[in-house]
């Protein structure tokens, strides 16, 4: 596991199974028709439901490029200065307290009921740590495997700091999912 | 030195700097009009090949092109000739230049009084006292749809 210095005070994670830290990996992932039509084929039946009006995976794959577009287009603006990326991060969980060296965090994509998720834990000194991301189509992270697979992503993450002595083991919220 | 900045300094000494991302965004935002096009071809063709039980295998055999030149048609990044696209829908019986013009994407860029996160929840109390006014407006985008013809 490798730590990337994306700009400023954002890091991403880079797992030895990928070839890319996981910020450039996502944003390689949901510009790629191939990808997406694959992942929409696999994850049709959470398309097909009243929630996304059964939605076709050809109209998902096109709002999911739209969204990426959009999203990289603010990550460039983010990067020259003009603004900050911790507003656009919530926090995962809605029992999030002061005091904690991590709090798990989560970031939509460029508009407001927006699929695409990047997953980052911050700590006191403001710095965030891209954990990892996805497409979220289900309600929980936890009903679908690789939104499941996100989850463990974060909590190895928050490991290797401790294991290398980044942050202290002291002040750890037990984390509610 | 306490133990947030030990942190911090620590993380700046092991992290590596991936400065080519950047470089990487901006080059497609560069490209954008072309790469946009080539990724709704991508995804015209894709579906194609699903519907019609062929691999990216096929195409490349049928069009007497390489697997690598099909491999970034179908992730949108070929900046694909007139004589190349002709020859795709000829062979998968569908209009590529007309799937291209069809619901083109806009976008509409603007600002209001948008509540950043950590004042979302408040909002509601705020609505109509000064402080809900003097919010700082960020810039918000979103997208205006498209209706995209549905095959029959």
């Amino acid at each position: 596991m490798e730590i990337h210095k994306i700009f400023s005070d954002i890091y991403s994670i880079k797992y030895e199974d990928q070839p890319l830290n996981e910020f450039r990996r996502l944003f390689s992932e949901w510009s790629n028709p191939e990808y997406l039509e694959i992942f929409f084929e696999t994850h049709k039946a959470d398309l097909n439901t009243k929630f996304y009006h059964n939605m076709s995976v050809e109209r998902a794959i096109l709002d999911t490029l739209e969204d990426a577009d959009s999203l990289e287009k603010k990550m460039i603006s983010l990067a020259r200065g003009a603004g900050s990326l911790q507003t656009m991060f919530l926090p995962l969980h809605e029992l999030e307290r002061n005091g904690v060296i991590f709090s798990d965090r989560k970031a939509y994509g460029g508009m407001q009921k927006s699929w695409l998720r990047i997953y980052a834990i911050k700590t006191l000194d403001e710095v965030l740590v891209i954990t990892g991301g996805t497409i979220k189509l289900t309600r929980s992270m936890q009903e679908r495997e690789h939104t499941n697979k996100e989850l463990l992503k974060m909590q190895r993450a928050k490991d290797f700091l401790k294991q290398e002595g980044i942050y202290d083991q002291n002040g750890f919220l037990d984390l509610e999912f | 030195m306490n133990m947030i900045e030990q942190g911090k300094g620590r993380l700046d000494a092991i992290a590596k700097s991936d400065e080519q991302w950047l470089v990487d965004a901006e080059l497609n935002q560069a490209n954008k009009s072309w790469l946009d096009r080539s990724k709704r071809i991508a995804v015209k063709v894709l579906l194609t090949l699903r519907e019609k039980g062929m691999s990216q295998s096929d195409l490349a055999e049928k069009l007497n092109i390489s697997k690598q030149m099909v491999s970034k048609l179908v992730q949108g990044k070929e900046n694909l000739k007139l004589s190349t696209i002709c020859n795709l829908e000829n062979l998968l019986g569908v209009d590529l230049l007309e799937y291209i013009v069809t619901g083109c994407v806009e976008l509409e860029t603007y600002s209001q009084n948008y509540f950043k996160p950590e004042m979302k929840s408040k909002a509601k109390n705020l609505e109509g006292s000064e402080e809900y006014y003097t919010q700082e407006p960020i810039e918000h985008t979103e997208f205006k749809r498209f209706s995209l013809p549905v095959a029959a």
